[in-house]
């Protein structure tokens, strides 16, 4: 497999710095080479657009630019940074006057683009998969997981869609790769309110209750994530919901650091430690000590 | 925009993740924008709601992209000083000017400018995730800053100059 430049975005850079860590290390172990897109820029996540459509275009475009200097795939971990890094391709590609304007500012022409692919997909193709089976140390057997994905794929657009917007499996055939039992639950892809957490945490709080509450009632142990607001919501803001004496808890997983636990590593390595619901309970029916 | 084959249908409400707390719910935004009734849309606290999750838009059987629109409208809505939703504003201004200044987000700053103007409860979260690393002490920058800025100095000036 070829080198691939790596766009951490700025999460994974401080509250996702487990997800950072926990991904490298599995990238690492399978033998994927990768190289940090070279002096890469914020996305401008849902903000950018606000002020100006071009500005949203040309601050994931420029990435996209730096990227392909290392590499002609660049990898997203981060839900939002996939969303504004395929966004800002296919405006390239199919809008001739954003293409103008956005080269213009960028003081180049736009060659051809790298591809862009999230963490989740890279990690989930058959041939990874396989790999993963291969050098796996440990099964996830017992757990019961539900996968969660968000509005992963509401977001992207359409060409990007990697799995099924509406019933997607991709996390589904990652958990039962590593032994454990996903659960069909149907909250797969209920968005958890991630971007309201800041200024209107009544909403997103309401998001998050529901959402835990119906992985509880389908017995989940956890709940596996691939981005780094809905992990940084879902997790943070059930230690809130203790404090109105509700006694509903779940942890949180971000899906490379269960890839990282089947392959063997120190569920400290992973940075297991830094979520607020401790995922003691869940990896201890894993038969996982720690 | 595109509104005209609107038929009501009211899946994009049904499928909005966040229309339990909207004051004008996402179909009723499309329906005042087909009366051409701007006004009252830009004016909503729902355009700042809005999470820019897409559900609405990839269930809309017309292909109506009514998030789409709703992140244009809000180019038009910003300085509004009718506009009810002044956190959300203000955040995404914050969230602004951090990549302006640092080419990156420095979320230390944006946390606290955000919880400031706040002035209330959300403040306990901060020490736990200090604790656990989840905050760094200096911002993560990037070098070509400069050049990023001078992106943020071409929209300012299209929007009439108005920094944030
Ligand atoms: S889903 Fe589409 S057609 Fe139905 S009410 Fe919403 S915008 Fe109108
Ligand atoms: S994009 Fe906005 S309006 Fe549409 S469903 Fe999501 S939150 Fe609701």
């Amino acid at each position: 497999m070829p080198k691939i430049a790596y766009y951490p975005g700025c999460s994974l850079h401080s509250t996702a710095g487990e997800y950072n860590q926990s991904l490298l290390l599995v990238l690492e172990r399978l033998g994927i080479g990768y190289e940090e897109v070279p002096d890469w820029n914020c996305c401008g996540a849902d903000s950018a657009g606000t002020v100006d459509s071009q500005l949203a275009v040309t601050l994931a475009v420029r990435n996209l630019v730096q990227a392909k200097r290392v590499s002609d795939i660049v990898l997203a971990p981060c839900v939002h940074c996939y969303e504004r890094l395929t966004k800002g391709k296919e405006q390239i590609e199919n809008n001739p006057h954003m293409r103008q304007n956005v080269a213009a500012e960028m003081g180049q022409e736009l060659e051809e683009l790298p591809s862009v692919e999230h963490a989740l997909e890279l990690l989930t193709t058959p041939d990874v998969l396989d790999k993963i089976q291969h050098y796996a140390k440990k099964s996830l057997s017992g757990l019961k997981v539900a996968s969660y994905y968000g509005c992963l794929f509401a977001k992207t657009p359409k060409p990007f869609h990697f799995d099924e917007p509406d019933n997607p499996e991709t996390l589904d055939r990652l958990i039962q790769t590593l032994g454990g039992e996903a659960l069909s639950w149907p909250y797969k892809t209920e968005c958890c309110g991630g971007n309201l957490s800041l200024t209107r945490a009544d909403v997103a709080e309401k998001r998050v209750g529901r959402i835990v509450s119906v992985a509880l009632e389908w017995e989940a142990d956890c709940l596996v994530v691939a981005c780094p607001l809905c992990h940084a919501n879902l997790d943070l803001r059930q230690m809130q919901l203790w404090d109105k004496k509700t006694e509903n808890r779940i942890p949180i997983f971000y899906f490379s650091q269960l890839i990282g636990l089947a392959l063997g590593f120190d569920p400290e390595i992973l940075g297991l430690r830094k979520h607020f619901v401790s995922p003691g309970s869940a990896l201890a029916i894993a038969g996982i000590h720690f | 925009m595109e509104v005209a084959s609107c038929g009501q249908c009211g899946k994009c409400s049904a499928s909005c993740p966040v229309s339990f707390a909207m004051d004008i719910l996402p179909h009723q935004i499309v329906h005042l924008l087909q009366l051409e009734a701007q006004q009252a849309v830009v004016t909503s606290e729902s355009l700042w709601l809005c999470i820019q999750c897409g559900s609405c838009s990839s269930t809309c059987p017309h292909g109506i992209d009514l998030a789409g629109m709703i992140q244009e409208l809000r180019t038009v809505a910003q300085y509004r000083p009718e506009v009810k939703a002044g956190d959300q504003i203000r955040f995404h201004q914050s969230f602004l000017r951090s990549i302006e200044h640092n080419g990156r987000v420095y979320d230390t700053a944006l946390l606290v400018r955000t919880l400031r103007a706040q002035g209330k409860k959300n403040w306990k979260l901060v020490w736990p995730a200090f604790a656990r690393g989840k905050i760094r002490i200096w911002p993560s920058r990037a070098e070509s800053r400069l050049e990023i800025k001078g992106y943020f100095k071409r929209a300012w000036l299209k929007l009439g100059g108005k920094h944030a």
